[in-house]
């Protein structure tokens, strides 16, 4: 053909309807490369709701997809990600990527074998490893180490986070996938069971987590049992509790224990991020908490019903095993294979947070306060947490000549300027290009979906939402719409926490409501898996939930289904 | 004599107890196959069908002989009450000309003497079915004086279970020893439920030359006084259902087979917690 037809042709393939995504005019995006266009980016709610700052990105974000991708690699999922800081709000892309040809499909063999060792590997490999390098941070001397050194240190830290996020996907990629296959294979076994009850066998186990709450229960029965502690809890600010408790010698033996616990579970925070501090820095979360549970019925007896949940588990099994009792040995091998790791994947979900992802948080985050108090003195920067503010690449240019400091002021001041701006409004969910096609439909891929929660069918009645099931049971009460941690004094026991995402810590409270939830997250995020160690009904990853209903209405959650119904309106 | 047990020689007889426990008979001596006992044409000619043809009942003389008999495997299954296969053998069946298979009935699972007796009666009360009479007129055979056996065997609870032809049946290719393996019960593959794995095997040096794992969605497993069909969980559906050590394993027994019987055989086998048993083995008739 001649050539002014070639160009023709060309010319109108450029105008073929492109599916790029509108960038809102105040959200103006200037993209890292110009490639990134093409991708289909989300920002990151699950994790980061809010905004972020330019170390959040370094050395949170970027370690996690490091992680994931070097373990993308190794089970031959055919996916890799990105993350970027877009108007201090992280973005992710989950960008499928060619598999080789030549590379076999994965046999069910080959499946059980890696989700049959995740406990072994748990116990054997990974937390002695984590805790080689908690110990070491733990024994650092930070006030004492000269700049070169804390620079070091620093990357060092960065080197170890990268490790600790490959190993959380080491861990959490099989775990989910054994908790999706064991809850599918139950599915098609027992198909009169609702879509919650799978899940009942896999809970009631101690985990780190409920642990920690358990404690925290028994520090709130022993809070109450003083006159003079619960009345010091109940009638003063959260953030006022500990100057009063030192005020008093029953306050001060109270206090003691508080901190005991601070120290083996403190090293935790609300917010996922650097430039917030942790529980064993400003307790008020803890206090909170412990408000919460004292406001508990006395006759509530959560280690009691923590214990039924167990019992609960193990009728259900038997139940599952004596149906399966005529069915061939290899089918059943393979049940309890899968029950034994999904049992496992659920326990190692809860457990894993505290070992890595935050007390790791934690001492990166005195490292860099550290860093930042030295720069503070060497006049290149205003205040402490200004480091939080820089990238850790701009960090490591500002100590190339660790004697004299670049002055990055100024860069700082620019950067609180933008993250003053965009603290208004909603970010975009998405950005980018969309997806041309489903993702990859490699087994992982489906099974980080599960956590991660996909958008739930649209309900066709004004008054219905629905999202995932997380944990089973019907629970009507009063919906309480908590976006930060100190909206949640107003949570009464009965009452329905209606919350964008749960992160770990908000957990204690869980023993105190009717139900949850939530806007993000699927079926296997750590709300729904915690809600059912409570035995309270939860729907997650609704999208919307913050946004429709409201403070005070009667609402019903459904987490046999997965979906809540508003009843009535609040006063 | 009534009763005769597997692997008897009085139970090799062909006239006693027909041709498909006559075989099994022989085989029980060398071969794995589940014990069980035979009721002879001679039981058979003590029952007439009675008035009442809704619930046919064996005599009571019978009846004795059958909860002794039943006894005594219950005490070589190590079981209080064994659950068996009670089977119908015709006595022209499997012979070399026809196969009767299919042609009579059979009840699988059947658990305590009474369950046991009444599905004696019921193979018995089969013999006047419509069904057979016209399959015997198309055979050529002759209507009347029709002789049955039943067979009452321990029915293995099959984890796995395949057919083996010691030849191709499609291609008539002698070389080929084809195996068609699944999850559960063999009532799946041979009803044709379920599209079981394919192995092939060359009779030369039994190697494995192809194979093709089916999506096998069905499958047949015991319940408590019967069987049932079940769906199979896909996280195994398509994984293969035997080991290629178990295909080498069922081709080299269908090979020792033909060797022994002198013709093509077609064999159905299970595996129970990885033991191979032989529940039947007929000549190939569909091929010159």
């Amino acid at each position: 053909m001649n050539k002014q037809v070639f160009y023709r042709m060309e010319t109108r393939a450029t105008n073929i309807q492109s599916t790029s995504i509108p960038i809102p005019p105040d959200f103006p995006v200037k993209w890292e490369s110009p490639n990134d266009a093409n991708f289909f980016w989300e920002q990151e709610r699950l994790h980061f709701p809010e905004q972020t700052t330019a170390m959040d990105l370094s050395l949170l974000m970027q370690p996690v997809c490091a992680g994931f991708n070097k373990v993308a690699e190794t089970y031959d999922v055919p996916v890799t990600w990105y993350c970027r800081h877009i108007n201090t709000y992280i973005y992710k892309a989950m960008v499928p990527k060619k598999s080789p040809l030549d590379k076999a499909q994965w046999t069910q063999e080959q499946i059980n074998e890696v989700i049959a060792a995740v406990g072994v590997r748990w116990k054997n490999e990974w937390l002695p490893e984590i805790k080689t390098y908690l110990a070491d941070w733990e024994a650092y001397n930070l006030k004492g180490a000269t700049m070169q050194a804390l620079l070091e240190q620093l990357n060092e830290t960065e080197k170890r986070q990268h490790r600790l996020w490959e190993i959380h996907f080491l861990l959490v990629s099989p775990s989910r996938l054994a908790i999706t296959l064991f809850s599918e294979m139950y599915q098609e076994l027992f198909s009169d069971a609702s879509p919650s009850e799978s899940y009942e066998l896999l809970s009631g186990f101690e985990n780190r987590m409920v642990e920690s709450n358990k404690i925290l229960w028994e520090l709130s029965r022993q809070a109450s049992a003083s006159p003079t502690v619960r009345k010091i809890i109940s009638e003063n600010a959260a953030d006022e509790v500990v100057a009063q408790l030192a005020e008093s010698e029953e306050g001060k033996t109270f206090l003691a224990k508080l901190n005991n616990y601070l120290q083996e579970y403190g090293k935790r925070t609300d917010k996922f991020r650097f430039n917030y501090p942790s529980w064993s820095e400003l307790p008020t979360p803890v206090i909170q908490n412990l408000k919460g549970y004292i406001m508990s019925p006395d006759e509530r007896d959560v280690i009691a019903d923590m214990k039924k949940i167990g019992a609960q588990r193990e009728e259900k099994i038997n139940k599952a095993r004596e149906r399966l009792q005529n069915y061939p040995g290899p089918i059943r091998a393979q049940f309890e294979l899968l029950l034994k790791a999904a049992q496992i994947g659920s326990i190692l979900g809860e457990e894993h947070p505290d070992w890595l992802e935050f007390q790791p948080l934690y001492y990166t985050r005195q490292l860099l306060l550290e860093l930042g108090h030295r720069l503070v003195d060497a006049g290149a920067f205003n205040q402490q947490d200004d480091v939080f503010y820089l990238s850790i690449e701009e960090l490591r240019e500002t100590l190339a000549t660790p004697s004299s400091p670049l002055n990055r002021r100024t860069l700082v001041n620019e950067r609180r300027v933008c993250e003053k701006q965009f603290s208004v409004g909603t970010p975009p969910p998405k950005l980018g290009t969309l997806p041309a096609g489903p993702p990859p439909a490699h087994p992982l891929v489906k099974a980080g979906a599960k956590f991660m929660g996909t958008p739930p069918p649209v309900s066709e009645y004004p008054n219905e939402l629905k999202g995932h099931t997380g944990s089973g049971g019907i629970a009507q009460g009063t919906a309480k719409i908590v976006r930060v941690l100190e909206e949640t004094k107003k949570l009464k026991p009965g009452d329905i926490l209606v919350t964008e995402t749960t992160i770990p810590s908000w957990t204690p409270l869980f023993a105190t409501i009717a139900g949850v939830v939530t806007d993000t997250g699927g079926t296997l995020s750590h709300a729904a898996v915690i809600a059912r160690e409570y035995g309270i009904p939860a729907v997650v990853g609704t999208v919307k939930a913050t946004r429709m209903i409201q403070e005070g209405q009667t609402i019903e959650v459904n987490g046999d289904v997965g979906q809540v119904r508003i009843i009535s309106n609040g006063k | 004599m009534e009763i005769t047990w597997l692997g008897q020689p009085d139970c090799h007889q062909l006239s006693l107890v027909g041709g498909k426990v006559a075989n099994l008979s022989r085989l029980a001596a060398d071969y794995p196959v589940p014990p069980g006992f035979c009721l002879t044409t001679n039981a058979f000619a003590q029952w007439t069908l009675t008035e009442n043809k809704t619930e046919p009942r064996v005599p009571p003389s019978i009846y004795e002989l059958l909860a002794e008999a039943y006894q005594s495997l219950a005490k070589m299954c190590q079981v209080a009450e064994p659950k068996v296969a009670v089977r119908s053998s015709a006595i022209d069946e499997d012979g070399q000309n026809a196969s009767f298979a299919g042609q009579y009935e059979t009840y699988l699972n059947q658990v305590g003497i009474d369950a046991v007796a009444k599905a004696v009666a019921r193979c018995w009360a089969s013999v006047d079915s419509g069904n057979v009479q016209e399959y015997r007129r198309q055979q050529g055979q002759l209507t009347e004086n029709q002789q049955i056996a039943v067979l009452v065997q321990q029915l293995v609870a099959a984890d796995l279970s395949a057919v083996v032809f010691s030849a191709n049946p499609i291609s008539g290719n002698r070389e080929e020893i084809i195996i068609n393996a699944s999850w559960g019960l063999g009532e799946s593959i041979v009803g044709g439920t379920v599209t079981p794995d394919t192995y092939v095997v060359r009779k030369s040096d039994l190697t494995l030359i192809r194979q093709e794992i089916a999506e096998k969605q069905q499958m047949t497993i015991m319940t408590n006084n019967g069987t049932k069909e079940v769906m199979v969980p896909s996280v195994l559906s398509k994984q293969p259902a035997i080991t290629k050590k178990q295909a080498i394993e069922l081709a080299k027994l269908a090979f020792t087979l033909e060797e022994q019987m002198g013709w093509l055989v077609d064999i159905e086998c299970a595996f129970q917690a990885d033991k191979l048993y032989l529940l039947q083995c007929r000549p190939i008739t569909t091929l010159t």
